[in-house]
């Protein structure tokens, strides 16, 4: 086998089946799983109240049994009273025929479960409106113009590429929540696989199998092998999400948040180019955090500094964020800057372009600055990383990299 | 063959290897002494390639070593370390795989070297569960399984007990049988006496002493002298070229500045006849590395 490979194989094994990484990758779903259960449970449970509507009038049972989430029945009012006391219903619902209004009556029992009173609500409420447009004498026309309910349509403005875009507002709060997604799973996964790597170099360096290992592997196929063992890892959470998104999806598409969020959800910014830049920001940012944490990890001295190699990672990841977050309200110099700024821009670009407060020009822009640090950094880092194997400086990573660089100009 | 030639190696104004010339046959030992701080481990590293000499070169078969070369190297580095949560076959397969080796030669191999090394534990346990002795035996099979034709050991025999050390011994000799050229560092002269069939030693960064044990103790001449016999202490100070007379036990231990005094001695010690121990030698390994270390410092 390929030494590339066998690096990569290695890396990907050893963290794959290590508890903290199937940790990461169940905890979302785990929590994601829980909260859609319970509504799950709380949505059938609701489904399920029994209800005894006392009345001679089939047809009334039918439509509330229809309209409300209850499971209506016709009883009479003894035996409606004698279920309700054996608790095989959980309420009772009584009529009182009145002059003007159809009045009822709700008996619900301590305990029992609960019953959709706003459908119930509803659907007396509609009954009641149909007897008055019958005592009225109004045609079904006169009926639904009496009954059209006003309307207020909202929309919000924004401008893209100096043109006015017209979006309207729940898009926008859908775009908001997106971009804050996106904010949040960077960091996540910067800083996660970030320390993964930092970690692991860090302990090979702290353990000196380092040593071992640049004698039977050059620097850059090991540094590489590395790198791509990590990004397998973060593909196949990915994948693990996909995977399990796809076998809940008959459950979720049921939830009313995941509804809410589909109606509003403009599919098309996702082939946009907006979407486009995400992804490709995503990618180059997750790349940045991985070579700065090959690099500060190869700059430990021993086990006890494995923590300080994944400090700058931390520090930068959580600059990006609050970046990210102080985007979403609104633009500021310093936002601007800080969008074209390598590891920041990974996560403020977006959320600028997301908002509308970034043209697709300057997105590229940010991303080329971006592609061409990441190229130079890449081979700084390589040629730290080998030399950086002889260097162990107590004190410091400051310190620690003065001495590398100190060392490659006297090898050099 | 590897050749070392004329490696000089500075950092800043300390001289770490001076001019330092050497060579290794396949199917040899060859052993590195001195003191810490000596040039030893600078070396190895420039062997590996893990920095540049400031002049000299070192090849191997005739050619520098490059990475090409890597699956034919073994190389223990001075510090231990292995993957601590890691299965003592999954470490083992990993660095054979980096130095080219099959994992099917790999499973097969991992029995016998563990056997050869006589390691307390199953290759399924996790490293460190392990004896700190058996973690050093597990990175040793994982620098060697190979069968690597150049082997580089950083003292190799550091916090091992004398039974895992001539342990040890037996899998470098069966290194060199194999023909690989070997070559080892140690503070530990009883090791390089009984393995080496050659060394160097260097002090501060230079070559002092080079040979066969043999050749390198004979060149101090035959200056200790261990005498059991009816002559006294004063009597044999009193002969020319002794320059120190310790009592050790029943027998003196006497200290030559001319061999040659030894004939006078043992002429005058059997004048009576016969005497339980006349034994004129070279200084051990031992003594010649105290003398030579100590000179630095004068």
């Amino acid at each position: 086998m390929n030494k590339f490979w066998v690096v990569t194989k290695q890396v990907y094994k050893k963290n794959v089946r290590s508890g903290s990484w199937l940790f990461l990758v169940v905890s979302p779903i785990l929590l994601a799983a829980i909260i859609i259960g319970v509504g799950f449970i709380m949505g059938n449970s609701a489904e399920n109240a029994k209800l005894a509507v006392v009345t001679t009038q089939p047809a009334v049972t039918r439509t509330i049994g229809k309209a409300a989430d209850v499971k209506a029945k016709t009883y009479t009012k003894a035996a409606a009273d004698k279920a309700l006391r054996e608790e095989k219903v959980d309420g009772v619902l009584t009529f009182a025929a009145e002059k003007s209004a159809l009045s009822a009556h709700l008996t619900t029992r301590v305990g029992g479960q609960t019953i959709d009173t706003a459908g119930i609500t509803a659907v007396l409420n509609q009954m009641s409106m149909q007897s008055a447009a019958q005592q009225l004498q109004l045609s079904s026309a006169q009926l639904r113009q009496l009954t059209a309910p006003a309307k207020l349509k909202e929309s919000a403005v924004a401008f893209k590429d100096g043109k006015r875009v017209n979006k309207d507002s729940s898009t926008d709060a859908v775009n908001r929540g997106i971009a804050m997604g996106i904010t949040i799973l960077m960091m996540l996964f910067m800083m996660v696989y970030g320390s993964i790597l930092a970690q692991e170099i860090a302990t090979e360096k702290g353990s000196r199998i380092m040593e071992m290992l640049l004698s039977s592997v050059s620097a850059t196929t090991q540094f590489f092998g590395k790198l791509a063992g990590i990004l397998l890892l973060l593909f196949t959470q990915i994948a693990v999400y996909v995977v399990a998104g796809g076998a809940a999806w008959p459950m979720l598409q049921k939830q009313a948040i995941v509804k809410m969020m589909l109606a509003n959800f403009d599919f098309s910014a996702l082939a946009s180019v907006n979407g486009a830049q995400i992804i490709l920001f995503f990618l180059i940012g997750t790349l940045s955090y991985a070579v700065l944490a090959a690099l500060t990890g190869s700059l430990v001295a021993n086990q006890e500094q494995v923590q300080q190699a994944v400090m700058p990672l931390t520090v930068l990841g959580l600059l990006g964020y609050f970046g990210a977050l102080t985007a979403q309200a609104g633009d500021s110099a310093i936002i601007r800057i800080g969008s074209y700024i390598p590891f920041l821009s990974a996560s403020i670009m977006p959320v600028r372009s997301t908002m509308g407060f970034a043209t697709s020009m300057q997105g590229w822009i940010a991303l080329g600055i971006s592609t061409v640090f990441l190229g130079l950094f890449t081979w700084f880092t390589v040629r730290v990383y080998k030399a950086n194997v002889l260097v162990y400086k107590e004190g410091g990573l400051g310190k620690a990299l003065r001495s590398t660089l100190t060392f490659m100009r006297a090898q050099s | 063959m590897l050749e070392v030639k004329n490696l000089t190696k500075r950092f800043g104004t300390m001289v770490a290897v001076d001019d330092e010339t050497f060579s290794v046959s396949p199917g040899e030992i060859m052993g590195l002494i001195g003191q810490n701080g000596a040039g030893k481990t600078t070396t190895f590293r420039m062997i590996l390639n893990f920095m540049n000499p400031d002049s000299g070169t070192v090849s191997w078969q005739g050619h520098k070593l490059t990475s090409a070369d890597y699956n034919i190297l073994g190389y223990l580095p001075e510090e231990r370390g292995l993957y601590p949560k890691m299965r003592v076959e999954d470490q083992i397969m990993y660095f054979a795989q980096l130095r080219g080796m099959k994992a099917a030669d790999v499973r097969s191999q991992i029995g016998p070297w563990m056997n050869r090394f006589q390691v307390k534990g199953k290759p399924t346990d996790r490293v460190k569960d392990l004896s700190k002795g058996n973690q050093q035996k597990v990175q040793l099979i994982a620098a060697l399984i190979h069968m690597p034709k150049l082997v580089i050991l950083d003292e190799p025999f550091t916090g091992l007990d004398p039974v895992n050390a001539s342990i040890l011994e037996d899998g470098i000799k069966m290194l060199r049988d194999s023909g690989a050229a070997i070559i080892y560092s140690s503070h530990n002269m009883g090791n390089v006496e009984a393995l080496s069939d050659h060394l160097i030693m260097l002090r501060q960064g230079r070559v002092v002493l080079r040979g066969t044990v043999a050749e390198i103790r004979q060149s101090f001449g035959r200056t200790k002298l261990f005498i059991e016999s009816p002559l006294s202490a004063e009597e044999l100070a009193s002969f020319a070229g002794v320059e120190r007379v310790r009592a050790d036990g029943a027998r003196y231990v006497l200290t030559l500045n001319d061999p040659a005094a030894g004939e006078h001695i043992f002429a005058a010690a059997t004048a009576k006849g016969y005497i339980p121990e006349f034994s004129q030698q070279p200084p051990t390994l031992d003594e010649i590395f105290r003398m030579k270390a100590g000179a630095s410092h004068e």
